[in-house]
C-alpha cells in the first residue's frame, strides 16, 4: 500500500510537470561552440569550414545543395571543405544568436563559428547585445565577386555580406482580382469593398505579417528613418498605424464568428490558395517557389504596392573568434558566384544579387522584376518583441 | 532488523532509480521555474508582478478562463462519447462492434500534425464538407476554424480512442453475471447501468478524465493550427510568452500556473486510486 | 400425481446458437415444490436451457409457460423468476444489507416490510449480522448463502441455480446442499437446479433430468434413474455399473457392484474370475476381480472378503441388472 502510494505520486508527479521541463532551458546553449577546433582537416588535406544557420527546412535543403557545389565543383573545391551547422526555426529560434553572445562573452576563441548566416532581427539583435567588434570587419579584396553587388546590409554594412534578397509582395489570386492594388490607398480601399477577403498572417508567427503591420503602422510615421531605428522613443510614434491596424479589422477573412490572423505565412498562403480570400502579404520567395512546385495555382501571382513592404537581405559574418577566417572568405565569395545564385534563384525563387546576364532565368521571370535597390529594409531590432505583443493585446482581442 | 522494515527497505529501494531520474529531469527544471517565476525580469529581486499580469491583464484572463472552457468541454464531451463508445463494445456482441473494437485506436496511431492538417482540410468553410455540400446546392460553412469548437472537434479526435480505451478496460472487468444478475431481480437496463455499471466504472471515467484534462491543458498543435488570435489557449499564451515577447519570467510564472492546475487534476487522479472503497479493499 | 400443479412447462423448446450447438424439442414439465436437476457433462445444453428460463437467451421456437402463462416474450427483469449464478453473482459496491434490499427496493416495497424479511432471511442462512460487511469480505460458501437468500426474498415463482456450489469445497458443498434442501421444504419453492455432479443431483433432486449433447436421455426420480437407466449414457453417468460383453452376442450386461454375489471357487455362479484388488470401505470391502480382460467391481460383505486372497478363483452371480444394444435398453 504504502508502495502504491509512493509510485502513484512520483508517477502524477512526472505527468504534471513534463509540461514544464520544455520551459526551463532558456539561455545556456553553449555546449557546441566550446569544441575548438584547430588544426582539423579531412581526409583529403582539406581544411574544414563550418557554416552555422537558421530558418525553415528549404533553407536547409538550399545550403546542402550549395555546399555540396562548393565541395566539389567550386575553385575551392581543393582546399575547403563546408560543413553545415543548422537550427531549425521554431524550435528554438532565440538559440543561435543566444550561441553567439555566450560565445562572445566567454571571450572564447578558436571555435568553429566559421561563418554564420545571420540576418534582420537576429543581426540586430547580435549586434545590439556585443557590438560588431566580434565580426571580421569584411575585406572586400578577399571577395573578388563582391564587385558587381551593390546591395548593402542597413545594419553592421561593414560586418556582413549580402547574398540574396527576399521581399514581401503582396500575393492574389489573379481569377478573383484583376487589376491589383499599386499603393496602400488602393490596398485599403479594395479591403473595404470585398471584406473577409484579405488576411495576413499574425505578427510573429512569420515575416510576412510582421512585414504589413509593421508597414501600416510606420507608413504613419513621416520620419522614413523610424524603420532602421531600435530606440524605444518611436514606440509612441505607434497610436496612429495601430489605429489603423484596428480600422482594418472588419474587413479581415473571418471564420467561427470572428476575424482571424492565421498562424504562419504558409496560414495565409493556403487560405489563399483555397480560394477562402484572394489576397495576402507574403514572401516572394515562398510565393514563387510553391508556385513552380505546383502546391500553389498557377492563378496566383504577385506585385509590389508603394510604399513597398520590406524586404531583407540575407547576409552572411565571420565572428572573430572562429577558426578559419580564409576559407570563410572563400565560401562568401563562391555564394556570389553565378553558379551558387543560379542554385539559390531555381531552388528558392531568391532575388539574386548579381547581374542576371548569365543566370537563367527563365520560369523566375517575376524574381527579376523586383528591384533590390528599391527594398525598404526595417530593422527595428528588439522593439519587434513590444511591437507584437502590442498587436496582440489590441488587434488579435478585437475579434 | 525487522521484516517488515526489511520490506520497506526493498519497496524505497526499487523506487530509488526512478526517483532520482525523476528528481534530476524534472524535479530540477520545475525548481528553477518556480524560482524564476518569482524573480523581476530586470532586477532579478522577488516580485509577484509575474503573476499578477496573468490574473489581471484582462487578455490574460481571457486567455486562462478560455483554455478552461475548452478543457472542460474537451473532457465532458470526450468522456460522455467515449463512455458511450465503450458500452457498446462491451456489451454489442456484433461484426460491426467487433469491428470498430479493432479500428477504434487507429486514430491514436495518426501523428498529431497529420490529423491536424487532416482535420483542417475536412472542416474548413472551404474544405470537403463545403465541397460536398456544394455538390447539392448547399453553402456549408461549419465555422469551426479558428474557434474553440474546431480546437475542441480536434481534441474529441485525441481524446475519445484514449479514454474509451481506459472505460473499456473498466468495464471489462464487470462480470456479466453481475449485469444478469441485476437484471434478474427485476432491475431494467437503465436501473442496471446506474446502480450496476456506472458505480462500477466510475473510477475509470475519474481516471480517464483526469488524463484528458491534463493533456489538454497545455495542448499547443491543435489550437495553434486551429485556434483563433484571441482568446488564446494558455499552451499558446506560454509559445508567446516564451518565444515572441522573450519574457521569460512570465513564461516561468505561467508555466507554474499551468502546473497547478494540472496538480488539480492530479490530486483528484491520485485520491481515486489510493482512497480506496471500503468494497475494493 | 395427476392432482398436482404445473408450475413450469417446456414446450418443444429449440434453442440454436449461431454456431450450431444448441438444445432442440425439449418437453418437460415441472410441479409446484419440486426439485427438478439437470444433470449431463459440460456443454451438453443443460445451462441453455436454464438461460433460456431466465430469459438471458432467446429462444429460437417453441414455448415456456410459468403457471400457465407464456413467458418468452418478457425480459429477465419481468419474470417470475430468480438466478444464482455459478460465482461473482453479489454486487461487489453494495453491502450485503443493500444487495439483499436491492430487489426489493425495485419492487417498491417499503422498508419496514422488507427490513425484517431480510432479518429473518439471514437467519435462515445462517449469516444474520453480516448486514454490513461487504461481499469481498466473505467467504465463497457465504457469499451463495447471501445469494440464495437475495433471490428468496422476492419470492420467485420459480428459482434457478445454475451450478451455485461447484466453486466451493467438498464439505461445504455438503452443507450447502442440505440447508437448500431444507429451506425448499420449508419454503415449498420450486427449484431448477443445473449441475454435472451426479451425486449432487442424487442427493437433491425430486427428479433429474440426464442430458447428453443437447437431448434428454432419461427424466426420473433418482430411483429410477439409479436403478432403471434408460440408455447406456445414464447408465454410466450415474453410480457405479459394471459393463459385461455377453459372449457371442452385441448384448451388454449392466450390473452395479452391489447387485452383485461373489462365492469362492469356480463353477458356482454365472461368470468365473479372480481376485484382482481388494480394499476396505468401511462397513464393506470393494472388490475388483478379473473376468477375461475385463474387470468388474463388486461390493461383498467383510466376511466373504476375509477368506479371499489375490489370485484366487471366485463365482460371480449377476442379480439386478440392465441390457443394452447399441447404447439402448433391449
Amino acid at each position: 500500500m504504502k508502495f502504491k502510494r509512493v509510485s502513484a505520486c512520483l508517477l502524477a508527479a512526472a505527468m504534471a510537470a513534463t509540461l514544464l521541463a520544455g520551459c526551463g532551458s532558456s539561455g545556456s546553449s553553449d555546449a557546441a561552440s566550446t569544441a575548438a577546433s584547430e588544426a582539423e582537416t579531412s581526409a583529403g588535406g582539406k581544411e574544414t569550414v563550418t557554416l552555422w544557420a537558421t530558418g525553415s527546412d528549404n533553407v536547409r535543403a538550399v545550403y546542402e545543395t550549395l555546399i555540396e557545389d562548393f565541395n566539389t565543383n567550386s575553385d575551392y573545391a581543393d582546399q575547403y571543405q563546408v560543413e553545415l551547422q543548422f537550427m531549425l526555426s521554431g524550435t528554438g529560434t532565440q538559440a543561435l544568436t543566444d550561441m553567439l553572445v555566450a560565445a562572445a562573452k566567454a571571450n572564447q576563441t578558436g571555435t568553429d563559428y566559421d561563418i554564420v548566416d545571420l540576418s534582420g532581427d537576429d543581426l540586430s539583435k547580435i549586434v545590439s547585445q556585443m557590438g560588431t567588434e566580434y565580426l571580421v570587419e569584411l575585406d572586400d579584396s578577399k571577395i573578388p565577386n563582391a564587385a558587381g553587388v551593390s546591395a548593402e546590409s542597413s545594419v553592421a554594412p561593414e560586418f556582413v555580406q549580402p547574398f540574396r534578397g527576399t521581399t514581401v509582395v503582396l500575393a492574389y489570386d489573379s481569377e478573383a482580382v484583376e487589376t491589383p492594388p499599386t499603393t496602400f490607398e488602393e490596398l485599403e480601399a479594395w479591403m473595404k469593398e470585398n471584406p473577409g477577403r484579405f488576411a495576413y498572417n499574425q505578427p510573429g508567427t512569420g515575416g510576412a505579417g510582421d512585414s504589413f503591420a509593421r508597414t501600416t503602422v510606420y507608413n504613419q510615421i513621416a520620419d522614413e528613418s523610424a524603420i532602421t531605428s531600435d530606440d524605444e522613443a518611436w514606440t509612441a510614434e505607434w497610436d496612429a498605424g495601430f489605429a489603423k491596424l484596428a480600422e482594418l479589422n472588419e474587413y479581415m477573412y473571418e471564420s467561427g464568428g470572428s476575424h482571424v490572423y492565421p498562424a504562419k505565412n504558409q496560414g495565409t498562403l493556403d487560405l489563399l490558395n483555397q480560394g477562402d480570400i484572394d489576397m495576402c502579404p507574403n514572401w516572394a520567395d515562398m510565393v514563387l517557389s510553391q508556385r513552380a512546385a505546383g502546391t500553389l495555382k498557377d492563378t496566383i501571382k504577385i506585385t509590389q504596392i508603394d510604399p513597398s513592404f520590406t524586404g531583407s537581405f540575407q547576409t552572411l559574418a565571420i565572428p572573430t573568434f572562429g577558426s578559419h577566417e580564409d576559407g570563410a572568405y572563400a565560401f562568401i565569395d563562391y555564394m556570389l558566384s553565378e553558379a551558387a545564385q543560379t542554385i539559390l534563384v531555381h531552388d528558392m525563387a531568391a532575388i539574386p544579387l548579381i547581374d542576371t546576364t548569365n543566370i537563367d532565368m527563365e520560369g523566375y521571370e517575376d524574381v527579376a522584376s523586383l528591384d533590390t535597390s528599391s527594398f525598404r529594409i526595417m530593422s527595428i531590432g528588439d522593439l519587434s518583441t513590444s511591437f507584437n505583443e502590442r498587436w496582440d493585446n489590441e488587434i488579435a482581442t478585437i475579434g | 532488523m525487522s521484516k517488515r522494515l526489511k520490506n520497506y527497505l526493498a519497496a524505497y529501494g526499487m523506487v530509488l532509480p526512478a526517483f532520482l531520474v525523476v528528481m534530476l529531469t524534472v524535479a530540477y527544471p520545475i525548481i528553477s521555474a518556480v524560482i524564476q517565476s518569482f524573480r523581476d525580469e530586470d532586477t532579478g529581486e522577488f516580485t509577484l508582478a509575474n503573476y499578477t499580469y496573468f490574473f489581471t491583464e484582462p487578455a490574460q484572463v481571457n486567455n486562462l478562463l478560455y483554455t478552461l472552457m475548452v478543457v472542460f468541454l474537451t473532457v465532458i464531451i470526450a468522456i460522455v462519447i467515449a463512455y458511450l463508445l465503450a458500452l457498446y463494445l462491451r456489451f454489442v456482441k456484433s461484426k460491426i462492434a467487433k469491428t470498430i473494437g479493432t479500428l477504434y485506436l487507429l486514430p491514436r496511431f495518426v501523428p498529431a500534425m497529420c490529423a491536424v492538417y487532416a482535420m483542417i482540410t475536412i472542416i474548413r468553410d472551404s474544405g470537403l464538407i463545403n465541397r460536398i455540400g456544394q455538390l447539392f446546392g448547399l453553402n456549408i460553412t461549419l465555422g469551426l476554424m479558428y474557434h474553440a469548437s474546431g480546437i475542441i472537434v480536434m481534441n474529441l479526435w485525441f481524446n475519445i480512442p484514449f479514454a474509451a480505451m481506459m472505460i473499456t478496460a473498466g468495464l471489462g472487468a464487470i462480470p456479466d453475471s453481475i449485469i444478469e444478475g441485476a437484471r434478474d431481480v427485476g432491475a431494467g437496463r437503465w436501473k442496471t447501468f446506474t446502480s450496476m455499471i456506472l458505480p462500477l466504472s466510475l473510477k475509470d471515467v475519474v481516471i480517464a478524465s483526469t488524463f484528458v484534462f491534463m493533456t489538454n491543458v497545455g495542448s499547443f498543435t491543435t489550437p495553434y493550427l486551429m485556434g483563433g488570435n484571441a482568446p488564446k489557449m494558455l499552451g499558446i499564451a506560454l509559445y508567446d510568452q516564451f518565444n515572441k515577447y522573450l519574457a521569460y519570467n512570465r513564461s516561468a510564472a505561467l508555466s507554474v500556473i499551468m502546473f497547478l492546475i494540472c496538480s488539480v487534476s492530479a490530486g483528484v487522479y491520485i485520491y481515486t486510486n489510493l482512497n480506496e472503497k471500503e468494497w475494493e479493499k | 400425481m395427476s392432482d398436482r400443479k404445473i408450475k413450469l412447462q417446456i414446450k418443444d423448446m429449440t434453442k440454436f446458437y449461431d454456431n450450431g450447438d444448441g438444445v432442440a424439442h425439449i418437453n418437460l414439465d415441472v410441479y409446484e415444490g419440486e426439485i427438478v436437476t439437470f444433470l449431463g457433462p459440460s456443454g451438453c445444453g443443460k445451462s441453455t436451457i436454464l438461460r433460456t428460463l431466465g430469459g438471458f437467451l432467446d429462444v429460437t421456437e417453441g414455448d415456456i409457460l410459468i403457471d400457465g402463462q407464456s413467458i418468452i416474450a418478457l425480459p429477465p427483469e419481468k419474470r417470475p423468476t430468480a438466478m444464482v449464478f455459478q460465482s461473482y453473482n453479489l454486487w461487489p459496491h453494495m453491502s450485503i444489507y443493500e444487495n439483499l434490499a436491492f430487489g426489493l427496493k425495485l419492487r417498491k416495497i417499503p422498508k419496514s416490510t422488507y427490513d425484517p424479511d431480510i432479518k429473518k432471511m439471514l437467519e435462515l442462512v445462517h449469516m444474520s449480522g453480516t448486514e454490513k460487511k461487504y461481499p469481498g469480505q466473505l467467504s465463497g460458501g457465504q457469499q451463495q448463502r447471501i445469494a440464495i437468500a437475495r433471490s428468496l426474498l422476492l419470492k420467485p415463482s420459480l428459482l434457478l441455480l445454475d451450478e451455485p456450489f461447484s466453486a466451493l469445497d467438498a464439505k461445504i458443498r455438503q452443507e450447502m446442499r442440505e440447508e437448500l434442501k431444507k429451506i425448499q421444504s420449508d419454503l415449498g419453492i420450486t427449484i431448477i437446479f443445473v449441475t454435472h455432479d451426479q451425486e449432487e443431483a442424487m442427493a437433491l433432486s425430486h427428479r433429474i433430468v440426464v442430458m447428453n449433447k443437447g437431448k434428454f436421455d432419461q427424466v426420473g426420480t433418482p430411483e429410477e434413474i439409479y436403478d432403471d437407466p434408460q440408455t447406456l449414457h445414464v447408465a454410466s453417468f450415474i453410480g457405479e455399473m459394471n459393463f459385461i460383453k455377453r459372449d457371442g452376442t452385441d448384448v451388454t450386461v449392466a450390473v452395479r457392484p452391489e447387485d452383485l454375489t461373489v462365492v469362492p471357487g469356480k463353477d458356482k455362479g454365472d461368470l468365473n474370475a479372480t481376485v484382482r484388488t481388494s480394499m476396505l470401505m468401511g462397513h464393506y470391502v470393494s472388490l475388483t476381480a478379473q473376468y477375461g480382460e475385463d474387470i468388474i467391481k463388486c461390493f461383498v460383505d467383510r466376511e466373504v472378503s476375509e477368506n479371499l486372497r489375490v489370485g484366487d478363483d471366485i463365482s460371480l452371480t449377476i442379480g439386478k441388472h440392465t441390457l443394452f444394444r447399441d447404447g439402448s435398453r433391449v
